[in-house]
Protein backbone atom coordinates (compact mmCIF):
# COMPACT_ATOMS: atom_id res chain seq x y z
CA UNK A 1 0.00 0.00 0.00
CA UNK A 2 1.25 3.40 -1.01
CA UNK A 3 0.53 6.68 0.44
CA UNK A 4 0.06 8.36 -2.88
CA UNK A 5 -1.71 5.55 -4.14
CA UNK A 6 -4.83 6.13 -5.81
CA UNK A 7 -6.36 2.90 -3.79
CA UNK A 8 -5.34 4.86 -0.58
CA UNK A 9 -9.05 7.02 -1.48
CA UNK A 10 -11.23 4.26 -0.46
CA UNK A 11 -9.52 3.82 2.66
CA UNK A 12 -9.38 7.25 3.62
CA UNK A 13 -13.24 7.22 3.01
CA UNK A 14 -13.95 4.58 4.84
CA UNK A 15 -11.64 5.68 7.83
CA UNK A 16 -13.47 9.00 7.19
CA UNK A 17 -17.68 6.97 7.22
CA UNK A 18 -16.33 4.77 9.78
CA UNK A 19 -15.43 7.98 11.99
CA UNK A 20 -18.61 9.70 10.79
CA UNK A 21 -20.59 6.59 11.94
CA UNK A 22 -18.84 6.69 15.75
CA UNK A 23 -19.59 10.26 15.71
CA UNK A 24 -23.29 10.21 14.72
CA UNK A 25 -23.90 7.38 16.89
CA UNK A 26 -22.68 9.23 19.70
CA UNK A 27 -24.45 11.68 18.84
CA UNK A 28 -28.56 9.69 18.32
CA UNK A 29 -27.31 7.77 21.76
CA UNK A 30 -27.99 10.20 23.62
CA UNK A 31 -31.67 10.63 23.69
CA UNK A 32 -31.76 6.87 23.89
CA UNK A 33 -31.62 5.40 27.24
CA UNK A 34 -33.69 5.03 30.43
CA UNK A 35 -32.83 9.11 30.79
CA UNK A 36 -34.72 10.60 28.11
CA UNK A 37 -31.96 13.63 26.69
CA UNK A 38 -34.39 15.43 23.75
CA UNK A 39 -32.58 17.19 21.21
CA UNK A 40 -36.20 18.56 20.37
CA UNK A 41 -35.16 22.26 20.41
CA UNK A 42 -31.77 24.07 20.59
CA UNK A 43 -32.50 25.32 24.35
CA UNK A 44 -33.53 21.76 26.02
CA UNK A 45 -29.91 20.65 24.35
CA UNK A 46 -28.30 23.87 25.68
CA UNK A 47 -29.91 22.86 28.68
CA UNK A 48 -29.20 19.17 29.47
CA UNK A 49 -25.25 20.54 28.40
CA UNK A 50 -24.39 23.12 30.52
CA UNK A 51 -27.35 23.50 33.33
CA UNK A 52 -26.97 22.23 36.99
CA UNK A 53 -29.99 19.84 36.33
CA UNK A 54 -30.20 16.59 36.07
CA UNK A 55 -29.73 15.48 32.99
CA UNK A 56 -26.72 17.45 32.90
CA UNK A 57 -25.55 15.26 35.53
CA UNK A 58 -26.46 12.12 33.53
CA UNK A 59 -25.49 13.48 30.21
CA UNK A 60 -21.58 14.32 31.11
CA UNK A 61 -21.00 12.12 34.55
CA UNK A 62 -22.55 8.92 32.90
CA UNK A 63 -23.63 8.96 29.40
CA UNK A 64 -20.11 9.98 27.72
CA UNK A 65 -18.00 8.41 29.56
CA UNK A 66 -20.16 5.23 28.71
CA UNK A 67 -20.42 5.95 24.61
CA UNK A 68 -16.46 6.75 24.97
CA UNK A 69 -16.19 3.64 26.84
CA UNK A 70 -18.10 1.70 24.20
CA UNK A 71 -15.87 3.26 21.21
CA UNK A 72 -12.63 2.48 23.45
CA UNK A 73 -13.85 -1.33 24.12
CA UNK A 74 -14.73 -1.77 20.38
CA UNK A 75 -12.00 -0.76 18.95
CA UNK A 76 -9.29 -2.74 21.14
CA UNK A 77 -11.37 -6.21 20.65
CA UNK A 78 -11.21 -5.15 17.04
CA UNK A 79 -8.03 -4.53 16.97
CA UNK A 80 -6.86 -7.41 18.98
CA UNK A 81 -9.21 -9.84 17.29
CA UNK A 82 -6.95 -8.97 13.85
CA UNK A 83 -4.05 -9.22 15.64
CA UNK A 84 -4.89 -12.78 16.97
CA UNK A 85 -5.91 -13.90 13.70
CA UNK A 86 -2.77 -12.72 11.75
CA UNK A 87 -0.08 -14.40 14.18
CA UNK A 88 -2.39 -17.50 14.46
CA UNK A 89 -3.02 -17.37 10.79
CA UNK A 90 -6.33 -18.89 11.50
CA UNK A 91 -9.21 -16.25 10.24
CA UNK A 92 -11.16 -18.24 13.23
CA UNK A 93 -9.23 -16.58 15.84
CA UNK A 94 -10.25 -14.01 18.22
CA UNK A 95 -9.45 -12.10 21.42
CA UNK A 96 -10.99 -14.43 23.56
CA UNK A 97 -8.52 -17.93 21.49
CA UNK A 98 -6.37 -18.02 23.81
CA UNK A 99 -8.45 -18.41 26.77
CA UNK A 100 -8.23 -14.76 27.61
CA UNK A 101 -11.78 -14.31 28.75
CA UNK A 102 -11.47 -17.99 31.08
CA UNK A 103 -8.88 -16.86 32.94
CA UNK A 104 -9.94 -12.82 33.52
CA UNK A 105 -13.49 -14.61 34.33
CA UNK A 106 -11.84 -16.82 36.88
CA UNK A 107 -9.58 -14.27 38.14
CA UNK A 108 -12.91 -12.05 38.82
CA UNK A 109 -15.40 -15.00 40.31
CA UNK A 110 -12.05 -15.16 42.45
CA UNK A 111 -12.35 -11.24 42.99
CA UNK A 112 -16.08 -11.47 44.08
CA UNK A 113 -16.10 -14.50 46.15
CA UNK A 114 -13.05 -12.93 48.29
CA UNK A 115 -14.75 -10.03 48.64
CA UNK A 116 -12.15 -8.05 46.47
CA UNK A 117 -14.58 -5.48 45.13
CA UNK A 118 -13.54 -2.50 45.98
CA UNK A 119 -11.45 0.25 43.91
CA UNK A 120 -8.17 -0.32 41.96
CA UNK A 121 -6.03 2.61 40.30
CA UNK A 122 -9.35 4.28 39.38
CA UNK A 123 -11.02 0.73 38.07
CA UNK A 124 -13.38 -1.91 40.47
CA UNK A 125 -11.35 -4.48 41.68
CA UNK A 126 -13.32 -7.39 39.65
CA UNK A 127 -12.15 -5.18 37.01
CA UNK A 128 -8.68 -5.18 37.88
CA UNK A 129 -8.67 -8.92 38.94
CA UNK A 130 -9.88 -9.16 35.25
CA UNK A 131 -7.42 -7.61 33.63
CA UNK A 132 -4.29 -9.52 35.58
CA UNK A 133 -6.25 -12.70 34.65
CA UNK A 134 -6.00 -11.80 31.20
CA UNK A 135 -2.55 -10.89 31.38
CA UNK A 136 -1.41 -13.80 32.94
CA UNK A 137 -3.76 -15.84 31.22
CA UNK A 138 -2.27 -14.82 28.16
CA UNK A 139 1.41 -14.91 29.34
CA UNK A 140 0.93 -18.19 30.34
CA UNK A 141 -0.18 -19.84 26.74
CA UNK A 142 2.75 -17.91 25.53
CA UNK A 143 4.93 -19.72 27.43
CA UNK A 144 3.50 -23.27 26.73
CA UNK A 145 2.88 -22.39 23.19
CA UNK A 146 7.09 -21.55 23.07
CA UNK A 147 9.19 -24.75 21.39
CA UNK A 148 12.88 -22.86 20.97
CA UNK A 149 12.93 -20.08 19.00
CA UNK A 150 9.40 -20.54 17.40
CA UNK A 151 5.70 -19.99 18.49
CA UNK A 152 3.78 -22.64 16.33
CA UNK A 153 0.37 -21.72 16.00
CA UNK A 154 -1.46 -25.24 16.21
CA UNK A 155 0.46 -25.11 19.40
CA UNK A 156 -0.62 -22.36 20.92
CA UNK A 157 -4.04 -23.09 19.58
CA UNK A 158 -3.90 -25.95 21.88
CA UNK A 159 -2.60 -24.73 24.81
CA UNK A 160 -5.28 -21.84 24.64
CA UNK A 161 -7.87 -24.59 24.83
CA UNK A 162 -6.29 -26.91 27.18
CA UNK A 163 -5.82 -23.20 29.32
CA UNK A 164 -9.67 -22.01 28.58
CA UNK A 165 -10.97 -25.60 30.48
CA UNK A 166 -8.71 -25.28 33.35
CA UNK A 167 -9.92 -21.80 34.15
CA UNK A 168 -13.35 -22.84 33.22
CA UNK A 169 -13.89 -25.54 35.60
CA UNK A 170 -12.12 -23.66 38.04
CA UNK A 171 -14.53 -20.81 37.48
CA UNK A 172 -17.17 -23.63 38.23
CA UNK A 173 -15.43 -24.74 41.51
CA UNK A 174 -15.40 -21.40 43.16
CA UNK A 175 -18.99 -20.38 41.66
CA UNK A 176 -20.13 -23.93 43.45
CA UNK A 177 -18.43 -22.55 46.78
CA UNK A 178 -20.21 -19.63 46.64
CA UNK A 179 -23.75 -18.08 47.95
CA UNK A 180 -26.56 -17.31 46.11
CA UNK A 181 -25.70 -13.03 45.96
CA UNK A 182 -22.35 -13.68 44.82
CA UNK A 183 -23.02 -16.18 42.54
CA UNK A 184 -25.85 -13.67 40.42
CA UNK A 185 -22.48 -10.87 40.40
CA UNK A 186 -20.15 -13.51 38.99
CA UNK A 187 -23.23 -14.62 36.15
CA UNK A 188 -24.32 -10.87 35.66
CA UNK A 189 -20.26 -9.88 35.47
CA UNK A 190 -19.68 -12.66 32.97
CA UNK A 191 -22.74 -10.99 30.35
CA UNK A 192 -20.76 -7.94 29.91
CA UNK A 193 -22.09 -4.86 30.25
CA UNK A 194 -20.82 -0.71 29.76
CA UNK A 195 -23.35 0.41 32.39
CA UNK A 196 -20.35 0.82 34.70
CA UNK A 197 -18.09 2.93 32.93
CA UNK A 198 -17.22 5.59 34.48
CA UNK A 199 -14.44 8.76 33.88
CA UNK A 200 -12.19 6.87 36.59
CA UNK A 201 -12.33 3.31 34.22
CA UNK A 202 -11.96 5.24 31.17
CA UNK A 203 -8.86 7.01 32.63
CA UNK A 204 -7.29 3.50 33.26
CA UNK A 205 -8.77 1.66 29.96
CA UNK A 206 -7.99 4.62 26.99
CA UNK A 207 -4.44 5.43 27.58
CA UNK A 208 -3.68 1.03 27.92
CA UNK A 209 -6.16 0.80 24.71
CA UNK A 210 -4.40 3.61 23.48
CA UNK A 211 -0.65 2.46 23.50
CA UNK A 212 -2.15 -1.37 22.27
CA UNK A 213 -3.71 0.02 19.10
CA UNK A 214 -0.12 1.89 18.78
CA UNK A 215 1.77 -1.02 18.96
CA UNK A 216 -0.79 -2.98 17.12
CA UNK A 217 -0.33 -0.13 13.61
CA UNK A 218 3.41 -0.46 14.60
CA UNK A 219 3.29 -4.28 13.79
CA UNK A 220 1.18 -4.35 10.52
CA UNK A 221 3.69 -4.77 8.18
CA UNK A 222 4.68 -7.64 9.90
CA UNK A 223 1.61 -9.57 10.38
CA UNK A 224 0.89 -9.19 6.01
CA UNK A 225 4.88 -11.20 6.35
CA UNK A 226 3.24 -13.42 8.93
CA UNK A 227 0.53 -14.57 6.34
CA UNK A 228 2.54 -17.35 4.79
CA UNK A 229 4.48 -18.80 7.87
CA UNK A 230 7.37 -17.86 10.05
CA UNK A 231 9.65 -19.20 7.76
CA UNK A 232 7.80 -16.62 4.62
CA UNK A 233 8.08 -13.86 7.28
CA UNK A 234 11.57 -14.80 8.06
CA UNK A 235 13.10 -14.87 5.06
CA UNK A 236 11.09 -11.19 4.63
CA UNK A 237 13.30 -9.73 6.84
CA UNK A 238 10.39 -9.98 9.91
CA UNK A 239 11.04 -11.64 13.20
CA UNK A 240 8.62 -14.33 13.58
CA UNK A 241 8.83 -14.84 17.20
CA UNK A 242 9.14 -11.22 18.04
CA UNK A 243 6.24 -10.29 16.42
CA UNK A 244 3.92 -12.46 17.85
CA UNK A 245 5.42 -11.89 20.89
CA UNK A 246 5.15 -7.87 20.88
CA UNK A 247 1.07 -9.16 19.34
CA UNK A 248 0.39 -10.79 21.83
CA UNK A 249 1.49 -8.14 24.92
CA UNK A 250 -0.44 -5.39 22.90
CA UNK A 251 -3.73 -7.98 22.51
CA UNK A 252 -3.67 -8.76 26.09
CA UNK A 253 -3.03 -4.97 27.22
CA UNK A 254 -6.29 -4.16 24.86
CA UNK A 255 -8.35 -7.39 26.00
CA UNK A 256 -7.60 -6.98 29.60
CA UNK A 257 -8.35 -3.16 29.37
CA UNK A 258 -11.93 -4.04 27.96
CA UNK A 259 -12.36 -6.80 30.13
CA UNK A 260 -11.38 -4.55 33.32
CA UNK A 261 -14.26 -2.22 32.33
CA UNK A 262 -16.95 -3.95 30.37
CA UNK A 263 -16.58 -7.86 31.35
CA UNK A 264 -16.28 -10.21 28.28
CA UNK A 265 -17.78 -9.09 25.53
CA UNK A 266 -18.14 -11.59 22.77
CA UNK A 267 -17.72 -11.91 18.51
CA UNK A 268 -16.92 -8.00 18.41
CA UNK A 269 -13.38 -8.92 18.00
CA UNK A 270 -14.15 -12.11 16.03
CA UNK A 271 -16.69 -10.53 13.03
CA UNK A 272 -15.43 -6.82 12.96
CA UNK A 273 -12.34 -7.80 11.29
CA UNK A 274 -14.02 -10.09 8.53
CA UNK A 275 -16.43 -7.93 7.35
CA UNK A 276 -13.56 -5.19 7.41
CA UNK A 277 -11.39 -7.70 5.51
CA UNK A 278 -14.36 -8.04 2.63
CA UNK A 279 -14.34 -4.67 2.25
CA UNK A 280 -10.66 -3.31 2.38
CA UNK A 281 -8.69 -6.64 1.09
CA UNK A 282 -6.05 -8.34 3.49
CA UNK A 283 -3.65 -5.93 4.00
CA UNK A 284 -2.76 -5.15 7.67
CA UNK A 285 -2.17 -1.64 7.04
CA UNK A 286 -5.46 -1.16 5.39
CA UNK A 287 -7.59 -4.00 7.41
CA UNK A 288 -6.46 -2.66 11.15
CA UNK A 289 -7.29 1.02 11.30
CA UNK A 290 -10.62 0.24 9.55
CA UNK A 291 -11.20 -2.74 12.16
CA UNK A 292 -10.58 -0.60 14.58
CA UNK A 293 -12.43 2.21 13.53
CA UNK A 294 -15.73 0.00 12.67
CA UNK A 295 -15.38 -2.13 16.05
CA UNK A 296 -15.83 1.21 18.06
CA UNK A 297 -18.86 2.06 15.68
CA UNK A 298 -20.22 -1.32 16.30
CA UNK A 299 -19.96 -1.61 19.92
CA UNK A 300 -21.47 2.10 20.41
CA UNK A 301 -24.04 0.76 17.70
CA UNK A 302 -24.93 -1.83 20.02
CA UNK A 303 -24.68 -0.64 23.43
CA UNK A 304 -27.16 1.98 21.78
CA UNK A 305 -29.70 -1.31 21.18
CA UNK A 306 -29.59 -2.15 24.68
CA UNK A 307 -30.21 0.44 26.39
CA UNK A 308 -33.58 0.57 24.03
CA UNK A 309 -34.40 -2.88 23.17
CA UNK A 310 -36.09 -3.48 26.79
CA UNK A 311 -36.58 0.25 27.67
CA UNK A 312 -37.12 1.12 30.42
CA UNK A 313 -34.69 -2.03 31.45
CA UNK A 314 -31.38 -2.54 29.83
CA UNK A 315 -29.70 -5.82 28.41
CA UNK A 316 -26.13 -6.93 28.90
CA UNK A 317 -24.50 -5.56 25.62
CA UNK A 318 -22.34 -8.49 25.82
CA UNK A 319 -25.30 -10.66 25.15
CA UNK A 320 -26.64 -8.38 22.43
CA UNK A 321 -23.28 -8.55 20.92
CA UNK A 322 -23.24 -12.78 21.12
CA UNK A 323 -27.24 -12.42 20.36
CA UNK A 324 -26.34 -10.58 16.82
CA UNK A 325 -23.04 -12.06 16.28
CA UNK A 326 -24.38 -15.78 16.43
CA UNK A 327 -26.46 -15.43 13.03
CA UNK A 328 -24.84 -12.80 11.71
CA UNK A 329 -21.34 -15.64 11.74
CA UNK A 330 -23.83 -18.12 10.49
CA UNK A 331 -24.56 -15.99 7.40
CA UNK A 332 -20.64 -15.24 6.28
CA UNK A 333 -20.00 -18.67 7.11
CA UNK A 334 -23.18 -19.68 4.27
CA UNK A 335 -22.22 -17.21 2.24
CA UNK A 336 -18.25 -18.33 2.04
CA UNK A 337 -18.66 -21.90 1.80
CA UNK A 338 -18.45 -22.17 -2.07
CA UNK A 339 -15.35 -19.95 -1.84
CA UNK A 340 -12.42 -19.27 0.79
CA UNK A 341 -12.68 -18.34 4.19
CA UNK A 342 -10.56 -15.68 3.77
CA UNK B 1 29.56 -16.47 -0.22
CA UNK B 2 28.58 -19.89 1.82
CA UNK B 3 30.86 -22.01 3.92
CA UNK B 4 29.67 -24.84 5.45
CA UNK B 5 31.52 -27.41 7.67
CA UNK B 6 30.91 -30.59 9.09
CA UNK B 7 26.79 -29.62 9.20
CA UNK B 8 24.68 -32.25 10.95
CA UNK B 9 20.90 -32.45 11.51
CA UNK B 10 17.60 -34.59 13.09
CA UNK B 11 14.70 -34.91 14.51
CA UNK B 12 15.19 -36.40 17.84
CA UNK B 13 16.10 -40.01 16.71
CA UNK B 14 16.61 -39.53 12.90
CA UNK B 15 19.26 -38.06 11.62
CA UNK B 16 18.58 -36.25 8.33
CA UNK B 17 22.62 -34.60 7.94
CA UNK B 18 25.46 -36.53 8.88
CA UNK B 19 28.19 -34.18 8.45
CA UNK B 20 28.14 -31.98 4.90
CA UNK B 21 30.77 -30.42 3.92
CA UNK B 22 30.16 -27.38 0.99
CA UNK B 23 31.52 -24.23 -0.42
CA UNK B 24 29.88 -21.57 -2.93
CA UNK B 25 30.99 -18.73 -4.38
CA UNK B 26 29.28 -15.71 -5.35
CA UNK B 27 27.90 -15.36 -9.32
CA UNK B 28 27.76 -19.53 -9.01
CA UNK B 29 24.43 -20.82 -9.76
CA UNK B 30 24.21 -24.72 -7.95
CA UNK B 31 21.78 -27.04 -7.74
CA UNK B 32 21.45 -29.69 -5.40
CA UNK B 33 19.95 -32.69 -6.66
CA UNK B 34 19.33 -36.15 -4.85
CA UNK B 35 16.66 -38.82 -3.56
CA UNK B 36 13.75 -37.84 -1.78
CA UNK B 37 14.57 -37.40 1.95
CA UNK B 38 18.18 -36.83 1.60
CA UNK B 39 18.27 -34.18 3.34
CA UNK B 40 18.00 -31.39 0.51
CA UNK B 41 15.60 -28.62 1.72
CA UNK B 42 16.40 -29.07 5.54
CA UNK B 43 20.43 -28.02 3.93
CA UNK B 44 18.75 -24.73 2.20
CA UNK B 45 16.67 -24.30 5.66
CA UNK B 46 20.12 -23.92 7.10
CA UNK B 47 21.31 -21.77 4.75
CA UNK B 48 18.96 -19.27 5.58
CA UNK B 49 19.27 -19.44 9.17
CA UNK B 50 15.94 -20.56 9.85
CA UNK B 51 17.13 -24.26 11.43
CA UNK B 52 19.90 -24.66 14.20
CA UNK B 53 22.69 -27.24 13.83
CA UNK B 54 25.90 -28.70 14.83
CA UNK B 55 28.78 -27.65 12.82
CA UNK B 56 30.00 -24.37 10.90
CA UNK B 57 27.61 -22.18 9.02
CA UNK B 58 28.92 -19.33 7.69
CA UNK B 59 26.86 -17.28 5.08
CA UNK B 60 28.23 -13.62 3.94
CA UNK B 61 30.87 -14.45 6.43
CA UNK B 62 28.56 -14.70 9.64
CA UNK B 63 26.45 -17.15 10.95
CA UNK B 64 23.11 -16.64 9.69
CA UNK B 65 20.87 -17.77 13.11
CA UNK B 66 23.40 -14.74 14.57
CA UNK B 67 22.58 -12.20 12.21
CA UNK B 68 19.41 -10.26 12.38
CA UNK B 69 16.62 -10.92 10.18
CA UNK B 70 15.78 -7.56 8.75
CA UNK B 71 19.74 -7.43 8.00
CA UNK B 72 19.87 -10.81 6.24
CA UNK B 73 17.02 -10.50 4.23
CA UNK B 74 18.10 -7.58 2.34
CA UNK B 75 20.99 -9.64 0.96
CA UNK B 76 19.21 -12.94 0.98
CA UNK B 77 15.73 -14.15 -0.39
CA UNK B 78 14.58 -17.83 0.50
CA UNK B 79 11.67 -19.26 -1.40
CA UNK B 80 9.92 -22.26 0.71
CA UNK B 81 8.84 -25.29 -0.77
CA UNK B 82 4.91 -24.51 0.05
CA UNK B 83 3.84 -20.98 0.13
CA UNK B 84 0.49 -20.59 1.58
CA UNK B 85 -1.26 -17.80 2.73
CA UNK B 86 -3.92 -17.55 5.32
CA UNK B 87 -5.47 -14.58 3.77
CA UNK B 88 -6.20 -13.89 0.16
CA UNK B 89 -3.76 -10.62 -0.59
CA UNK B 90 -3.09 -9.24 -4.58
CA UNK B 91 -0.14 -10.55 -6.60
CA UNK B 92 0.85 -6.97 -6.32
CA UNK B 93 0.69 -7.38 -1.97
CA UNK B 94 2.58 -10.32 -1.96
CA UNK B 95 5.47 -9.26 -4.19
CA UNK B 96 5.76 -5.60 -2.45
CA UNK B 97 6.51 -8.04 0.92
CA UNK B 98 10.07 -8.09 -0.85
CA UNK B 99 10.52 -4.45 -0.18
CA UNK B 100 9.84 -5.12 3.76
CA UNK B 101 13.29 -5.44 4.65
CA UNK B 102 14.67 -2.33 2.41
CA UNK B 103 11.95 0.38 3.73
CA UNK B 104 11.63 1.99 6.54
CA UNK B 105 9.04 1.23 8.70
CA UNK B 106 6.90 4.18 10.17
CA UNK B 107 4.06 3.96 12.23
CA UNK B 108 1.91 2.00 9.10
CA UNK B 109 5.29 0.70 7.24
CA UNK B 110 3.64 1.97 3.94
CA UNK B 111 5.29 1.68 0.65
CA UNK B 112 6.59 3.99 -1.26
CA UNK B 113 6.46 5.05 -5.03
CA UNK B 114 10.13 3.51 -5.32
CA UNK B 115 8.81 0.24 -3.80
CA UNK B 116 6.00 0.27 -6.39
CA UNK B 117 8.50 0.31 -9.26
CA UNK B 118 10.14 -2.25 -8.13
CA UNK B 119 7.08 -4.58 -7.39
CA UNK B 120 6.18 -3.61 -11.22
CA UNK B 121 10.16 -3.98 -12.63
CA UNK B 122 9.89 -7.80 -10.93
CA UNK B 123 6.35 -8.10 -12.25
CA UNK B 124 7.39 -7.87 -16.01
CA UNK B 125 10.60 -9.90 -15.32
CA UNK B 126 8.50 -12.63 -14.32
CA UNK B 127 6.11 -11.82 -17.14
CA UNK B 128 3.06 -11.65 -14.90
CA UNK B 129 2.01 -8.10 -14.62
CA UNK B 130 -1.34 -9.21 -15.87
CA UNK B 131 -1.64 -11.11 -12.72
CA UNK B 132 -0.55 -8.19 -10.31
CA UNK B 133 -4.51 -7.31 -9.05
CA UNK B 134 -5.44 -10.99 -8.89
CA UNK B 135 -5.79 -12.92 -5.82
CA UNK B 136 -2.73 -14.35 -4.74
CA UNK B 137 -4.59 -18.13 -3.18
CA UNK B 138 -6.62 -18.22 -6.59
CA UNK B 139 -3.78 -17.97 -8.77
CA UNK B 140 -3.04 -21.43 -10.57
CA UNK B 141 0.26 -23.57 -8.44
CA UNK B 142 2.69 -22.13 -11.55
CA UNK B 143 1.59 -18.54 -11.48
CA UNK B 144 2.30 -18.44 -7.80
CA UNK B 145 5.65 -19.46 -7.77
CA UNK B 146 6.12 -16.79 -10.87
CA UNK B 147 4.65 -14.24 -7.98
CA UNK B 148 7.14 -15.61 -5.07
CA UNK B 149 9.75 -15.34 -7.56
CA UNK B 150 8.93 -11.79 -8.47
CA UNK B 151 8.94 -11.61 -5.02
CA UNK B 152 12.48 -12.56 -4.47
CA UNK B 153 13.82 -9.91 -7.04
CA UNK B 154 11.76 -7.39 -5.49
CA UNK B 155 13.91 -8.02 -2.65
CA UNK B 156 17.32 -7.23 -4.51
CA UNK B 157 18.99 -10.53 -2.68
CA UNK B 158 22.43 -11.02 -3.66
CA UNK B 159 21.80 -14.48 -2.82
CA UNK B 160 18.82 -16.67 -4.05
CA UNK B 161 17.74 -19.84 -2.00
CA UNK B 162 15.05 -21.69 -4.07
CA UNK B 163 13.40 -24.58 -2.79
CA UNK B 164 11.89 -26.27 -6.03
CA UNK B 165 11.07 -23.65 -7.87
CA UNK B 166 9.48 -25.39 -10.79
CA UNK B 167 7.29 -27.74 -8.97
CA UNK B 168 3.73 -26.79 -10.53
CA UNK B 169 5.48 -25.08 -13.91
CA UNK B 170 5.03 -26.33 -17.23
CA UNK B 171 8.06 -26.95 -19.13
CA UNK B 172 8.33 -23.26 -20.90
CA UNK B 173 7.95 -21.44 -17.43
CA UNK B 174 10.04 -24.34 -15.80
CA UNK B 175 12.79 -23.63 -18.44
CA UNK B 176 12.22 -19.47 -18.27
CA UNK B 177 12.61 -19.49 -14.60
CA UNK B 178 15.84 -21.30 -14.58
CA UNK B 179 17.42 -19.22 -17.71
CA UNK B 180 16.00 -16.00 -15.88
CA UNK B 181 17.97 -17.31 -12.38
CA UNK B 182 21.35 -18.28 -14.72
CA UNK B 183 20.59 -14.77 -16.15
CA UNK B 184 20.84 -12.85 -12.07
CA UNK B 185 24.00 -14.69 -11.69
CA UNK B 186 25.22 -13.61 -14.84
CA UNK B 187 24.81 -10.04 -13.76
CA UNK B 188 26.37 -10.83 -10.14
CA UNK B 189 23.87 -12.74 -7.86
CA UNK B 190 23.74 -16.37 -6.75
CA UNK B 191 21.58 -18.90 -6.75
CA UNK B 192 21.28 -22.34 -4.35
CA UNK B 193 18.63 -24.24 -5.68
CA UNK B 194 17.18 -27.58 -4.86
CA UNK B 195 14.92 -28.96 -7.47
CA UNK B 196 14.31 -32.56 -9.15
CA UNK B 197 14.55 -31.27 -12.98
CA UNK B 198 18.00 -32.81 -13.66
CA UNK B 199 17.99 -31.89 -17.06
CA UNK B 200 17.44 -28.08 -16.51
CA UNK B 201 20.16 -28.36 -13.35
CA UNK B 202 22.42 -29.74 -15.99
CA UNK B 203 21.63 -26.78 -18.72
CA UNK B 204 21.79 -24.02 -16.49
CA UNK B 205 23.91 -24.47 -12.94
CA UNK B 206 27.39 -23.75 -12.88
CA UNK B 207 27.48 -27.27 -10.49
CA UNK B 208 25.42 -29.96 -8.67
CA UNK B 209 25.94 -30.69 -5.19
CA UNK B 210 24.30 -34.71 -4.84
CA UNK B 211 22.91 -35.08 -1.25
CA UNK B 212 22.63 -38.92 -0.58
CA UNK B 213 21.93 -40.32 3.13
CA UNK B 214 22.33 -36.52 4.91
CA UNK B 215 26.02 -36.79 2.88
CA UNK B 216 27.72 -34.57 0.30
CA UNK B 217 27.79 -37.25 -2.24
CA UNK B 218 29.03 -35.61 -4.93
CA UNK B 219 30.46 -31.97 -6.16
CA UNK B 220 31.19 -30.66 -9.51
CA UNK B 221 30.40 -29.71 -12.39
CA UNK B 222 26.79 -31.12 -13.96
CA UNK B 223 27.74 -33.53 -16.67
CA UNK B 224 30.46 -34.85 -14.45
CA UNK B 225 28.53 -35.25 -11.15
CA UNK B 226 25.42 -36.87 -13.28
CA UNK B 227 27.92 -39.48 -14.84
CA UNK B 228 29.71 -40.32 -11.26
CA UNK B 229 28.72 -43.50 -9.66
CA UNK B 230 27.91 -41.88 -6.39
CA UNK B 231 24.78 -40.34 -9.05
CA UNK B 232 23.91 -44.20 -9.97
CA UNK B 233 23.84 -45.37 -6.33
CA UNK B 234 21.85 -42.79 -4.95
CA UNK B 235 18.75 -42.81 -6.83
CA UNK B 236 19.49 -46.56 -7.45
CA UNK B 237 18.88 -46.21 -10.89
CA UNK B 238 21.04 -46.07 -14.33
CA UNK B 239 21.04 -42.17 -16.19
CA UNK B 240 21.42 -42.05 -19.81
CA UNK B 241 23.66 -39.14 -20.27
CA UNK B 242 23.48 -37.63 -24.28
CA UNK B 243 23.74 -33.84 -25.58
CA UNK B 244 21.50 -31.64 -28.08
CA UNK B 245 22.77 -29.90 -30.80
CA UNK B 246 25.93 -27.78 -31.53
CA UNK B 247 25.59 -25.84 -27.92
CA UNK B 248 25.58 -29.64 -26.70
CA UNK B 249 23.09 -29.39 -24.13
CA UNK B 250 23.98 -32.12 -21.62
CA UNK B 251 20.32 -33.95 -21.16
CA UNK B 252 19.00 -37.38 -18.90
CA UNK B 253 17.28 -39.43 -19.44
CA UNK B 254 16.24 -42.49 -16.51
CA UNK B 255 16.41 -46.05 -17.49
Amino acid sequence: MQASNLKAIPLTLLALLVAMALSALVYGNLDSGQAQLSFASPSALWSWLFDESMESTIFWRLRLPRILGAAVVGAGLAGAGCAFQATLRNPLAEPYTLGVSSGSALAAVLAIRLGLEGTVLGTGGIGFAALIGALVTVYLVWKIGSIGHSLPPATLLLAGITVAMFCGASTMVVQYTADIGEVYRMVRWMMGGLDGVLWQSLAFSAPATGVGLLLLLWLARDFNALAAGADAAASLGVDPKRTITLAFAASALLVGAGIAVAGPIGFVGLIIPHIMRSLVGADHRRLLPASIFAGGAALVLCDMLARSILFPAELPVGVLTALFGGPFFLILLIRNRQGSWT
Amino acid sequence: MIELAHIEFGYRDSPVLRGVDFEMKAGEMIAIVGPNGAGKSTLLRIVAGLLACSGTVRVFGRDPLATGRRELAKRMAYLAQSHKLAFSFRAIEVVLMGRYAHTGKGLLGLDSKADHEFAMKALRRCEIEALAERAYNELSGGEQRRVLIAQALCQEAELLLLDEPTAGLDPRHARDLFSMVRGECDAGRTALIVTHDLNLAARYCHKLLLLDGGKDAALGVPVSVLRSSAMREAFSIDLYLGTLGDENIPYVVPY
